[in-house]
This record gives C-alpha cells, structure tokens and sequence, in this order.
C-alpha cells in the first residue's frame, strides 16, 4: 500500500470534520474521493501533507509513518491544491523551477524536468510569460505542473478542475490518465461525479467527515440496484408487443408511451435480445434503444438522501 | 540552506517585480517628503544669533572678589552675551526686572568677598524674568564660569597659599560651529534621518504581507507540502524581505548624499549598522503582525497606523517636546531609538546612547520573533 489511513479523527472544536477514517490505496491506482463541499475530503489532503494535525489514527505514506517534517516523505509527492497556488509575478518557468528547486532538483536535470513539466501542461510556449496574463484553465494547468516537475511517486489532486473551461478540463483530464500511465498513484478528490466516474478504479465516497462507501465503480453500484431500466423509441408498435415483452421471466414491468417502450429489468438479465426479437416479429422498427443504469449519483442519493451538488 | 536561498532569490525577484510601483514609491517618497519638508521647514531649524542680555547688576561688595567679577562681566566675550546695567538698589533692579526692562537681575552682597575668602557661604543671587527662561540660563551659565574660579581660590586657600590669584575659566565660551555641516542638523539633515527611518519602518508591510502571501495562505500552504521546514520558509522569508528594505535604505543614503548633499556624518558603516538593525526590527515587527493576525488586510492597518504613531513621537514630522511622563514613551517607538542613535552617530553624541538605542532595537527585534513564533504554532491546527 502506498497510503494507509487507520481510524484517523480530527476536530475543529465541536465540529468534527474526520471521523474514524479507514483507507488503503494502492501504487499505481487513480484513487477518487467523492463527495459534497464540507464533506471532509480537503481536510483528508491536508492531513496527508502535514498541513494540519490530526487528533487521533494513524497515516502512512510509503510505509512511512506520518508525524512531524516528513521532509523525506514530502520529496516523492506532489499537490496540486484545490485554490490555484502560484506566484502571479514570476513566470510559468519560474513557479515550476522553485517548486523544483524546493522539491530538491537542480542543474541539467531541474532544467530538463521544467521543460517536460511544461510541456506535459502544455505551457511550453508560454513558459516565459507570467500568469497573470493567463486564463483560469492555464493557472489550473501551471498549478499542475508546480506539482509535478519533480516526477513524485503520490499526486494529491484536490478537486483541480473547479471553474475552468470544457477544454482545459478536458486537457487535466487526459493529464491524469497519462502520469497514471507512466507510474504514478494519484489520489483524485472532486464533487464532480463525472469525472470520478471517468478516472479512478477504486473510490470513496465521503459525506460529513466519513467514508460511507468505497469500492470499485462496479461495487458501488451493486451496493445501490438491483434493476435496469431500457427504455427503446419505435415505430409500429402495438399493445400485443407489452404483452409478449412482460411474459419474459426477468422483466418486471412493461409499459408503452407513444412511440417509447420502458422495461423495468432485474439487474444483468441479459434479455435485450430477446426483447429486440419479439419486437421484430410484432413488426415494429427499433429506432433507438438506451439501457440506463445507477450512477455514482444515484449511489450517492441513495446512501445519503441528498445529490452531491446540495 | 539551498531551500533558504531558493525563497530568498524568488521572494525577491517577486518583490522587485510585484512591488515595481511600490518599490518605486518607497524609495522616491522619502526623497520627495527630505525635499519638500527640508525646504519648507527650514526656519525651524536655522541658526539664528541672539541678542545681549539685558542684566541689571547690584555689587554691594567693595572686596577682591568682586573686582575681579566686574572685570569678569567686563571681558569681551561675556559683554557680547551680557549688556550690563549698573544698578542702585535692589528693589529698582526688582521693578525694572518687573517691567520687562531686565531679563535677570545679578546681586553681590557686601560680605561677599569676605565669605568666598573665610570660606563661608558666599552666593552669587541671580534674579530671571519668569517669562525669559532661556535668558536666564544663558546669565547663570556665564556665572557659572565665574564660580568655578572662586571655588578654585577657596580651595587654594584652604592648601595654605595666602595669596591666590583668581583665574576664572573661560572654558564655557568654546565657540562650537553650528551649521548644517557642523554639530546641528540642517532641516534637510533632520529629515534625511527621519524619513529614511520613517521609511525603514514601512518595511514591514513587506514582511507582513510577504508572510500571509507566502507563508499562511495560498502558494504558502503549498510551499509548506514541499520538504522544505517550516523554520528554513521563515528565515527565507524574513531575509528576502530584509534584503529589499535594506536596498532601498542604500539607494536612500546614496541619493541623499550625493544629491542633497545630507550630511551623514564620518561613521557611515555605523550609520549602515544602525539602519541594518532597524530594518531587521521593522521586518519583525510585520512578520509578528502578520502571525497574530492572520490577515493581511488587518495586519496592513495595523502597521500603517503604528508607523504613523511611532514618527510622530518621534518627532519625525516636526520636531516635538512631549511633557513629563509621556516623554518616556518615545522610547517604545523605534524611530526614536534609531534617531538617536543616528543622530548621536552623525553629531559626534555619546556613544554609550548609540548603545543603549541600540541595545533597545535589539531587545524589541527578539521579542517581535518570540511574539510571531508563539503566534505561528498556534496557528497550525
């Protein structure tokens, strides 16, 4: 395990912002940690990098336990916090050499590791311009490159897409995917479930300072639904179609809208192609179908009452 | 030490970029406040001669003593300060004093030789208008010279010589230069030091501001997840914003110097030390600020009225005499502890209160540091 978290608390007065927390993630996942503003997930970061004390538990970072500088564990992880945190008078180039510098690089290599740092943000041709003359997307993209021009073994990436533009988004996006594939374990925190969705092989879900799932994407929805709903859009369709479609033993209900078929199905019955064949031979046309299954939403509503926007 | 030196050279190209109106302003302001307020302040501090004394003067004495004090009050040098009125009596010399026609009244009595001589009590009265202090002192003064040569004689009496010759000193009459280049500042002078110390202490919004930008907010949480300790952060910190402020101090003596040609005395490394040592307290001052507030607009308002608030006691606007009790407050502001000592550097002063200036700025700088780190640990939840 790279990071292992055991019965970990923390306090702010009465309010108790982490509460008993357990995880373990291992080297070389996309970690996600999901879950509303104030659910705990920032604090958790901040509990990891040493930015705050923790009232009571255990942190390990690479089997290293987590208490006072850390300086040597610091050195092989990189944060992008959630606030853009860069030096708006020094130039991209700049703000990624002091990080470097900071994080122990110099010479021919802090050189060479600005440059691919830049260049994997796609800032390289920006390199000498300062970033207040950037977008909001680019801030996001140098705020990236600052945590990673030292190649660290940890991403911490505390919800590093907020109010940026599509294609920005997209371009972090693809950011993580990649420092994935050349070996890095990233722990991804965000309310976007989308992107949770999109990157992280396992995740938890957090709420009010606790884990209250975690698991696969797959395990999270299996904890939530049992059914499947396939809605089809046709032409010709008549009654005698439901009547054939509702004999079929996994599907609970059936109904017909004007030109809009609804099964309700027990969870991976398989039945859609015998669905698709009695249509057929009731001569009807299939324009459409959509099987629509639970979210990482829907898991999150059914947990705990309320979306993850509220 | 590399992490040190890396905050050190990025806080102060960031400085020197971020702050290019400030760092302008803080170096021109100065030089624009040492003009206009040298020039327009300037009568306050001429030189100005004073008239002769006007000094009514009874001798009831008809001894040795006395003789020599009319030729003492007779001496060129004493009737260029003392314009001697022979009296008759006392209760005239009293109402003339009365009409403002004397500043101060000299009364021998009778016996008065005869007592400096037995070695009794003999007194030299000396009569001041009540409205003209500093007339008065310069009469006691100059009498004062007199005595000092009567005691000499006593003293040579009572070692046995039988005749003694009165020889009194002439010692408080040294003709000291004042000039803006000699031992009294010029206004130009005066607010060379005044503002440039003025200006010291508005460094510390650089530290204040350089601590809640770098160290508690922001790019300064994030600084602190790299291996870089907490202590290397502030010293880097504190240093770079050290290192700006005492640039500015340089560029401020140079210009000064060469261009207005303010007097800075023979012991520029001692006005350099002093202006070191003030810029290091400034800088604490507005780290302390910053870590007790925790915010940077309070810690700017705070900083800006207490410079405010320290010149003025110091007398760094204009040259001011607080009353009793509350002239010992002065000595909480660092201004005037480094006035003085730079004042006392440039005029040839005591060295032991260039110390003791000193010895205060040194005692106030480690408390601000003892104040900020106490704040700071707190702050970390």
């Amino acid at each position: 395990m790279i990071v292992e978290i055991n019965n970990l608390v923390k306090r702010y007065g009465d309010n108790l912002a982490v509460d008993n927390v357990n995880l373990a993630i291992k080297e070389g996942e996309i970690f996600g940690l999901l879950g509303p503003n104030g659910a705990g997930k920032t604090t958790i970061i901040n509990l990891l990098t040493g930015l705050t004390r923790f009232g009571s538990g255990e942190v390990k970072i690479f089997s290293h336990k987590i208490n006072g500088h850390n300086g040597k564990i610091k050195k092989h992880i990189g944060i992008v916090p959630q606030d853009i945190a860069i030096y708006e008078d020094l130039t991209a180039a700049e703000n990624v050499t002091m990080f470097g510098k900071l994080y122990g690089l110099s010479g021919n290599e802090l050189r060479e590791r600005v440059g691919q740092a830049l260049a994997f943000t796609g800032l390289d041709e920006r390199a000498k311009e300062f970033p207040k003359k950037f977008s909001g997307g680019m801030k996001r993209r140098l705020n990236i490159a600052c945590a990673i021009v030292h190649q660290p073994r940890l991403i911490i990436m505390d919800e590093p897409t907020v109010g940026i533009d599509p294609q920005s988004r997209k371009h972090i996006l693809n950011s993580v995917l990649e420092l994935h594939e050349q070996g890095s374990t990233v722990i991804y925190t965000s309310h976007y479930m989308e992107e949770v969705e999109q990157l992280c092989s396992q995740i938890a879900i957090m709420d009010q300072g606790r884990i209250i799932a975690k698991g696969t994407r797959e395990e999270l929805k299996e904890l939530v639904s049992s059914e499947e709903k396939i809605d089809i859009t046709l032409t010709g369709a008549n009654y005698t179609l439901v009547e054939k479609i509702t004999k079929i033993p996994e599907v609970k209900e059936c109904s017909l809208g004007e030109d809009k078929l609804t099964i309700l199905t027990a969870k991976n019955s398989a039945i859609i192609g015998r669905v698709i064949d009695i249509i057929t031979a009731t001569g009807a046309d299939v324009l459409s179908m959509e099987v629509e299954k639970p979210t990482l939403e829907s898991v999150f509503l059914t947990l705990t009452g309320k979306t993850l926007r509220d | 030490m590399k992490r040190i030196l890396t905050i050190i050279k990025y806080m102060f190209l960031k400085n020197l970029r971020d702050t290019g109106n400030t760092l302008l302003q803080m170096i021109v302001l100065p030089i624009a406040l040492i003009l206009i307020l040298g020039m327009s302040l300037s009568p306050i501090f001429e030189y100005r001669e004073l008239d002769p004394t006007s000094v009514g003067y009874l001798n009831e004495d008809e001894g040795s003593m006395s003789v020599y004090f009319d030729q003492f009050l007779e001496m060129p040098e004493i009737s260029e300060l003392l314009k001697v009125h022979q009296i008759d009596s006392l209760d005239q010399g009293l109402e003339s004093l009365k009409k403002g026609e004397l500043s101060a009244l000299i009364h021998l009595e009778a016996d008065f030789s005869a007592e400096v001589l037995s070695g009794g009590n003999s007194a030299i009265h000396i009569t001041g208008h009540p409205e003209r202090e500093l007339r008065k002192a310069i009469v006691e003064n100059l009498v004062e010279g007199f005595v000092s040569g009567a005691n000499a004689t006593r003293a040579m009496l009572v070692m046995g010589e039988t005749e003694p010759v009165y020889a009194y000193t002439t010692g408080i009459l040294v003709d000291h230069p004042v000039s803006s280049s000699g031992l009294m500042p010029g206004s130009m002078d005066y607010y060379a030091v005044t503002m440039l110390v003025m200006i010291i202490m508005y460094g510390a919004l650089y530290s204040s501001f350089g601590m809640s930008e770098s160290y508690l907010t922001n790019v300064g949480q994030r600084i602190k997840t790299t291996p870089i300790s907490r202590k290397e952060q502030y010293t880097g910190l504190t240093l770079s914003s050290v290192l700006i402020v005492y640039l500015q101090v340089l560029v401020i003596l140079a210009f000064t110097h060469f261009v207005f040609g303010v007097n800075w005395g023979d012991n520029i490394v001692m006005i350099m030390l002093i202006a070191f040592v003030l810029v290091v307290l400034a800088n604490g001052l507005g780290v302390m600020v910053a870590m007790v507030t925790g915010n940077e607009m309070k810690s700017s308002n705070l900083i800006n009225a207490f410079v405010v608030f320290s010149t003025f006691i110091a007398g760094g606007y204009w040259p001011i005499n607080l009353p009793g009790l509350l002239n010992y407050i002065r000595y909480l502001s660092p201004n005037y502890l480094a006035q003085t000592a730079i004042f006392n550097t440039i005029y040839d002063g005591p060295a032991d209160q260039v110390i003791l200036m000193l010895a205060g700025m040194l005692t106030m700088i480690i408390a601000c540091f003892m104040i900020a780190m106490i704040a700071e640990r707190r702050a970390v939840k």
